[in-house]
């Protein structure tokens, strides 16, 4: 008799403790699909950074402490990912409707050589005139795209009279409100998604 | 007697002049290879830029209705629009970085169809020699390796 009821007990403690180490949230329910996107938990802590803005004055990611920062690293020269991308930013901030004053959309040019201020600036108010544009010296650059994980290089082609394309990350990355990396989208990651996993950070 | 021979022989003359003549009445361009072009464009757009200088990319769907596989081998726009027009595609790999490369040409499958959109191919205009508005509309030539050319109406998209 104590055996069993021994056996029970210990059968029900092992399945509530796997339970809880599948689901943090609660093991109730069954498991909801997850959003696109990685949260990173813990946050990673990552510099702060200053770069010039799109108005040709410095720029700290500090600066936008409070809200959280929707970042993508590419060039004004980029056809396809690139203006793909802040379209999409564009829909994010349709989508968080009010809640948009709540967050930047910052594109960090990894061409400081072709995208100077004056570039930048054109380039994002055909987006967004609120969109933030940032560009500055490539040592700079580097180091905060190691920050956040962030490949480029520049790559020139014998077959093509382009002095050079620049390969670069494509993902998009979230900075919260205290600074703070907490959510890298892939590219093309839906902006529903996007826009719901801000909210989830407010 | 002879009247038969000579009537027989004009009609073999006439059946070989017609046998030559009837298949160019259809023809009404000298340099076309084929009377019927088994390749159209459709859906074609250029994509704005900022400034001038620059690059840019060119989109369009592509379709092959003939019987033979064919390949977009160059494009090219007046000189007043760009300094040079190549093929590129980007590609995505799994550690998510956008790579853009120049490419020979592209397949157009018999009796299908290849989309230039953006994640794939497109046509690069580089050297943009002034900024491109939605105002604008060019015309960029298509050769093909089959010998074909076709002339498209791509108008410029707003960034957005």
């Amino acid at each position: 008799m104590r055996r069993w009821m021994f056996l029970l007990l210990a059968s029900l403690l092992i399945g509530a403790l796997a339970l809880a180490g599948c689901d943090s949230g609660g093991a109730s329910g069954p498991t909801p699909t997850p959003l696109p996107g990685t949260l990173l938990d813990p946050p990673r802590e990552i510099g702060d950074f200053t770069l010039t803005d799109h108005t040709g004055q410095p720029f700290r990611l500090s600066d936008l402490r409070g809200k959280v920062a929707l970042l993508f690293f590419g060039y004004t020269n980029c056809p396809d990912v690139c203006p793909t991308t802040l379209a999409e930013f564009k829909r994010v901030k349709a989508l968080l409707g009010e809640d948009a004053a709540r967050v930047a959309f910052v594109f960090v040019s990894v061409d400081g050589a072709r995208d100077t201020p004056e570039q930048l600036a054109a380039y994002v108010r055909a987006f967004d005139p609120e969109f933030i544009g940032l560009t500055g010296d490539d040592a700079t650059i580097r180091t905060i795209a190691r920050d956040y994980g962030v490949f480029y290089q520049r790559v020139s082609y014998e077959e093509s009279a382009a002095s050079y394309l620049v390969d670069h990350t494509a993902s998009t990355f979230g900075v919260d409100q205290e600074g703070r990396l907490r959510l890298i989208f892939s590219y093309g990651t839906e902006p529903a998604a996007i826009a719901a996993r801000v909210r989830a950070l407010f | 007697m002879i009247r038969m021979r000579r009537f027989l022989l004009a009609v073999i003359i006439g059946v070989a002049l017609g046998a030559l003549l009837i298949p160019r009445l259809g023809d009404n361009e000298d340099d076309a290879p084929s009377p019927k072009p088994a390749i159209t464009v459709r859906d074609a757009w250029v994509r704005a830029t900022v400034g001038s200088g620059g690059m840019t990319g060119a989109f369009m769907v592509i379709e092959n209705a003939g019987g033979a596989a064919d390949r977009l081998l160059s494009a090219s726009v007046d000189a007043e629009i760009a300094g040079a027009v190549e093929i590129h595609e980007m590609t995505i790999g799994e550690d998510q970085v956008m790579r853009m490369r120049p490419v020979e040409g592209i397949d157009v499958p018999a009796g299908g169809s290849v989309e230039l959109k953006p994640g794939g191919y497109h046509i690069m205009l580089l050297d943009v020699k002034h900024e491109l508005t939605p105002e604008d509309t060019l015309t960029l030539i298509l050769t093909f390796e089959s010998g074909a050319q076709v002339e498209v109406s791509a108008p410029v998209r707003a960034m957005e």
